[in-house]
């Protein structure tokens, strides 16, 4: 350790926050820890902002500002200072920002990323333990107010709810309830995904009916008056951490309260009414996840309307315009330094015209983001998901995880090592077919480079490739495919408006 | 049909210019290709006009390619990611001051946006515009940012490209008057012709093709026909590895994938081969099913396919007389105007 960390070390230990690291995580720190300064009077994080990251205040104070639903105003929640922090739920599941943070005076914050952050945020670690304690007395009661569930219950009740509420992480993948055993608890979701499934009946498919994420929650059928049974099986989608409130201790500390548990029980069936006729309309027309590469129209509709697509505008090619002269993708290939073309032509028939072309939705659950373990999949501050080179190891557990099959792999050399020159010779008509090296994933692979070397060493796992989506020509006056058209016949539509279209036009 | 090539304002252009040289050509009493007396002024100005929406019209292809190999001065206007979000950060405060109704008036709205993109850097790729929503008597304004596309979209090009090739075309006509006499005069105007009739044919072609290729499109769109041949391309080839050394069975086979061929007839043979070799040999015969059906797979997508591009062809082949034409007829063009100048 060089003398400037031991310095950096001594500081930090005397943050609550840091003592007791093992030392894997000391290292992990020293090696990614970043400083963000903000001056004075400057806004930090906005509100509804997408950040990543965890800050811990170094220097200086900040206030953080909420505004509360309905338009009633601004309501300041408190001032932090040194040795506080904000963003955790960023960090772990890039939930947007829930208060705009202000410097007070000059501010210097050690901002944690994602990565990093699953390194410190262990099970039974120290740092856990006092970030699950900070959100027991920050947020809690508001999440648990929040659960529609618990809208009418006395606040006095509600500090008995937290004082019973368990925190339980579970990894990727994990069910957290099965269809058809008995609901024993609710649950309200702190951070990530997770995913309502039911059996098909007919064809014993497991289908998606909802999906949850963060500041939502689930199980109200634990205290129905009917049927006490898991309806879905409930899985996770990433890492996912959720509080817990077991039926049997709700209706032990409720016992003496006969009147509030009956109204928790009358609330919990009029939600269920309301679910079973949303599951149903969702199941008719949702497609089980493992065949959502093509989703129908009906799906993306419902996945539209469920607000689970983010994207702003989709991509629509209207195939009585295309001449099918390729000029999208071309153009597509010139503005992309490694010369892959991120459009797909492919995608789902919104009519027997329109193609609504598969680019990334920038959905509201990121499946992918939640999938990437290297920090290589990042939300801009205005919700786009953006990939950063420099971080994949071409795992391609985005790839997989993609519900639209939007992401692809590519070969790995960095935009610098892909020389244009090579290119000019490709645009030679027919001739340049003969200079044109196919470079996706499913031809063969090429030798290891260094790079892909150097990756494999450190990770143990073999890099194919990198991967690349749709980036709507980031940081250039236009989007390349849709500028360069001669036939007007693709273009960014809004989905809702799209959709709205074709049932007029029904 | 794509009725969109047929609205737009250059044809309006093109009909003013072509119109202005008939109109001066008839009240002047000219002979359209003298260059004697006082015509030599008309033949001068319908020359010059008609040379430049010639280079006007081949400005088209030439933006598409300077585009495709990455020459375009719009490339350069690229803003790092890091500006064009902290671009959409102050957009994002503007919008809550206006929301908040801390800012009232447009045009301070707009000034406010313009200053923020000049302070990011991001005003050469973004141009701030205005949303109104009226939600029952009240308007509600929110800036948004558009991409400024600087050199216009391809799709207005295409149209400069069609409308001023016309208007060119009749300067052509009333420049030249269509003498066919001398060798370069044979040449350039039936070079025109070539150009223009092969242009008009394209744009009837793009007009009206892409609704039949959709409707061609029964089964698979080209792109996945394409897709799945390479699939089940792959697929036959892992298929003839597991054959191992037999080498006439695999000619069976082969034969069998070839598109061109009897894949009934080879089949038929592969199978008493296969048979005659050993009759109890389940495991061939399974093996034997999988690559027939394989191949048959293969080969209706490449019936699609093939039946699909021959479709893309003609949409997209007059392209092959049309563009070395026009480059042709440049060349002549520049020619003509030296060699008139040096006699």
């Amino acid at each position: 350790m060089s003398d400037k960390d031991k310095d950096l070390m001594e500081k930090l230990a005397g943050i609550e926050l840091f003592q007791g690291l093992k030392p894997k995580s000391e290292a992990a720190l020293l090696e990614f820890k970043q400083f963000r300064v903000c001056e004075a009077g400057k806004v930090f994080v906005n509100q509804g902002e997408y950040t990543s990251e965890f800050c811990i205040i170094l220097e200086g104070l900040v206030s953080a500002y909420r505004s509360e639903p309905g338009g009633s105003g601004v309501k300041r929640l408190g001032t932090l200072k040194p040795g506080d922090w904000f963003g955790e739920m960023s960090a772990k599941s890039n939930q947007p920002a829930m208060a705009t943070i202000q410097a007070d005076t000059r501010c210097v914050f050690m901002a944690i990323d994602p990565p990093l952050f699953k390194v410190l945020d262990a099970p039974k670690s120290k740092f856990k333990t006092l970030i699950d304690d900070k959100y027991r007395e920050r947020a809690l009661s508001a999440h648990l107010r929040a659960a529609p569930l618990f809208k009418g219950i006395k606040e006095e009740k509600l500090i008995q709810l937290q004082d019973i509420a368990e925190f339980v992480s579970f990894d990727t993948g994990k069910v957290i309830a099965a269809e058809g055993n008995e609901a024993d608890a609710i649950y309200l979701i702190r951070s990530g995904a997770v995913s309502a499934t039911c059996k098909d009946k007919e064809t014993g498919v497991q289908r998606i009916s909802a999906y949850f994420k963060d500041n939502s929650s689930f199980g109200e059928c634990a205290l129905s008056t009917k049927d006490r049974m898991w309806k879905y099986t409930y899985t996770t989608l990433g890492g996912t951490d959720t509080v817990k409130i077991p039926r049997d201790k709700m209706e032990s500390i409720f016992e003496e309260d006969q009147e509030t548990l009956q109204l928790l029980s009358l609330t919990a069936d009029l939600l269920l009414s309301d679910d079973e006729g949303e599951a149903t309309s969702a199941l008719s027309a949702l497609s089980d996840a493992g065949n959502a590469g093509a989703l129908s129209v009906d799906q993306l509709e419902i996945m539209v309307q469920r607000k689970s697509v983010k994207g702003g505008e989709a991509l629509v090619i209207d195939l009585k315009k295309c001449t099918r002269c390729n000029a999208c993708v071309e153009s597509c290939v010139a503005v992309h330094e490694d010369r892959v073309p991120r459009l797909s032509k492919s995608g789902s028939r919104i009519s027997s015209d329109m193609v609504l072309s598969s680019a990334c939705y920038n959905c509201d659950v990121p499946e992918c983001m939640s999938a990437c373990n290297d920090g290589a999949i990042r939300r801009s501050s205005r919700g786009q998901i953006q990939f950063i080179w420099d971080n994949c190891t071409g795992c391609s557990a985005c790839t997989l995880k993609c519900p639209y099959g939007v992401i692809r792999m590519t070969g790995t050399d960095s935009p610098e090592q892909s020389g244009r020159w090579r290119s000019l010779f490709q645009e030679i008509p027919v001739l340049g077919k003969l200079f044109n090296k196919a470079k996706l994933a499913d031809v063969d692979a090429p030798e290891e480079t260094e790079e892909e070397a150097l990756v494999s060493l450190r990770t143990g796992r073999k890099v194919k490739g990198k991967a690349i989506k749709c980036d709507l020509c980031a940081g250039l006056p236009f989007e390349a495919c849709v500028y360069n058209c001669p036939c007007g016949a693709i273009d960014r539509i809004n989905p809702e408006a799209l959709f709205a279209a074709k049932a007029a036009s029904n | 049909m794509n009725t969109t090539y047929f609205k737009s304002i250059h044809a309006l252009w093109a009909l003013l210019i072509a119109s202005g040289f008939v109109v001066w050509l008839v009240l002047g009493e000219y002979s359209m290709g003298r260059a004697a007396g006082s015509d030599r002024g008309y033949l001068l100005w319908s020359g010059w006009v008609a040379l430049t929406l010639f280079f006007i019209v081949g400005a088209y292809s030439l933006r598409k390619y300077i585009h495709k190999l990455g020459w375009s001065p719009e490339f350069r206007y690229q803003a790092d990611p890091k500006a064009v979000e902290q671009t959409e950060d102050a957009i994002n405060n503007l919008n809550r001051e206006i929301a908040e109704g801390r800012l009232i008036n447009r045009s301070d709205m707009l000034s406010r946006a313009k200053l923020a993109l000049s302070q990011a850097g991001t005003g050469r790729i973004f141009r701030p515009e205005l949303d109104v929503e009226k939600i029952g008597e009240v308007e509600h304004f929110s800036v948004y940012l558009s991409p400024k596309e600087p050199l216009g979209r391809m799709a207005k090009w295409m149209h400069a490209h069609l409308f001023l090739g016309l208007g060119a075309a009749i300067l052509v006509l009333v420049h030249g008057g269509g003498q066919m006499a001398t060798p370069m005069g044979a040449l350039l105007n039936g070079l025109s012709a070539v150009v223009i009739l092969t242009g008009l044919f394209g744009i009837v072609i793009w007009a009206t093709g892409p609704a039949k290729m959709t409707a061609a499109e029964t089964d698979l769109s080209i792109e996945e026909a394409f897709v799945l041949s390479r699939h089940y391309e792959r697929k036959v080839t892992a298929a003839f590895a597991e054959l191992g050394d037999d080498d006439d069975l695999v000619e069976h086979f082969k034969a069998a994938a070839d598109d061109s061929g009897d894949f009934a007839k080879a089949a038929e043979a592969g199978l008493s081969q296969l048979t005659a070799k050993d009759p109890a040999d389940s495991k061939g015969h399974v093996l034997f099913q999988d690559i027939m059906a394989l191949i048959g797979q293969r080969q209706r997508v490449n019936r699609s396919l093939q039946k699909l591009m021959r479709v893309r062809r003609t949409l997209n082949l007059w392209r092959a007389i049309h563009v070395p034409a026009s480059v042709f007829l440049l060349g002549l063009l520049v020619f003509h105007v030296f060699s008139v100048w040096w006699y």
